[in-house]
């Protein structure tokens, strides 16, 4: 009999507790869920590593390409005499920019004779002369020198910022054209004759908004605009990097609720 | 005949009085859910050093709490509203993440401004922000920081 009359008073006591703590924050046993330290008024916020280099597309096929090639250092003389070997070359690179149901892109592309090539487009969009952001698209492409045979080859690679606005947004877009040739993939091969050039896209953009709001009064939208962002998740123990979401603007000018 | 009704009597009192207690609970709960989910933490963050180089704001999300980071070079009502307007888009289709999200904004331009009341609240806010002593926050480093919305 006691215990059946106990149950409803603890029952009810469970509800009191978190209500009257309802708006006391909930002081964290661990340092990950980012609450203040009451003892030390410190935020306690756990953040990725490498989540800060911004949104960049990379398409590298093949194996990575020895790190000297990259950075443009001089190439090393390799160990059979190759002389006769014509150094790379680049021919109809080019940019161009645009939209597409979806995002607005900047579209580089060249043909190159080398057995590498690789090139970087990088996108930027702006609003009513206001910068929105950029991105940058990297493709890397690798023959076997041996079995290049000197063909021509094309390379090209997109670099999208998604958005579904139709009007005021203005997209750029440049690229860099790299083709140089390498005699074995690995860290320490050696790579000759090397040719590089840039290339800038006539900007495009979209028709003049023509000030409307969708059918809403401005007393009926949310504070906001065009705004652009890319997404990272993460784990909160491991600061390892879940997933990356590329750089999308949306109008955050929403109907109010 | 009075005795044995008087304890179910004391028992209704405690379950009301319980009620009360979390009536009174709910609008903080109320006013936590219209800023961006039930019983979460909403901040303004102010590190010495900001992290992203090619952002002008950053939110960052855990299961419990919102952070509006802002830096010193644009600490302005517009960058926090429009910081505060992304926010309010995600929360809406996310009310509670399961882990942890970083949001770099990279740019904005601002279409419909926010209200007088609403820009009074937001520069105390960020009055209250620079003034706070300095402390850590976390990973961003050393910094300042406040509530918003109480």
């Amino acid at each position: 009999m006691l215990r059946g009359r106990l149950t409803p008073l603890l029952v009810v006591a469970i509800t009191l507790a978190p209500a009257a703590c309802g708006d006391t924050p909930t002081l964290p046993n661990e340092p990950l869920r980012g609450e203040p330290d009451a003892s030390t008024g410190d935020l306690t916020l756990r953040l990725p590593a490498g989540a800060f280099a911004g949104p960049v597309a990379r398409d590298v096929r093949a194996l990575t390409p020895p790190r000297a090639a990259l950075d443009g250092a001089a190439p090393v003389a390799p160990p059979v005499d190759l002389t006769d070997t014509p150094p790379s070359s680049i021919l109809n690179a080019r940019t161009e920019t645009g939209f597409r149901p979806g995002f607005a892109f900047a579209f580089g592309t060249h043909d190159y004779s080398g057995n590498i090539g690789r090139i970087e487009t990088t996108a930027r969009a702006s609003h009513r002369d206001r910068f929105l952001g950029s991105l940058t698209a990297e493709r890397q492409d690798y023959i076997p020198f041996l079995t290049d045979l000197g063909r021509i080859k094309k390379i090209w690679t997109w670099a999208k910022i998604f958005t579904d606005e139709t009007c005021g947004v203005t997209v750029g877009g440049s690229s860099v054209h790299s083709a140089w040739w390498e005699f074995f993939q690995g860290r320490s091969a050696s790579s000759w004759g090397r040719s590089s050039i840039s290339t800038q896209g006539t900007d495009s953009s979209q028709p003049a908004c023509t000030g409307g709001t969708g059918g809403y009064e401005r007393e009926d939208l949310e504070p906001g605009g065009l705004i652009c962002s890319y997404w990272i998740t993460y784990d909160l123990r491991s600061g390892e990097i879940l997933s990356a979401d590329f750089l999308g603007c949306v109008d955050s000018s929403d109907p109010k609720i | 005949m009075t005795r044995p009704l008087a304890r179910p009597l004391a028992l209704q009192a405690l379950v009301v009085a319980s009620l009360v207690v979390v009536t009174d609970a709910a609008p903080a709960s109320a006013q936590g859910r219209a800023e961006g989910g039930a019983a979460r933490s909403l901040v303004l963050a102010l590190p010495d050093h900001f992290p992203a180089a090619d952002a002008v704001s950053m939110l960052v999300r855990t299961p419990s709490l919102d952070v509006v980071v802002l830096q010193p070079g644009d600490l302005s009502v517009e960058a926090a509203a429009m910081a505060l307007s992304l926010l309010r888009r995600i929360t809406a289709r996310e009310p509670v993440p399961a882990g942890g999200s970083v949001i770099p904004i990279t740019g904005y331009s601002m279409l419909v401004p926010p209200d007088e009341a609403e820009r009074a609240r937001l520069a105390e806010a960020l009055l209250r922000l620079e003034r706070a002593p300095v402390s850590r926050l976390g990973d961003l480093g050393p910094g300042r920081w406040t509530r918003l919305g109480g």
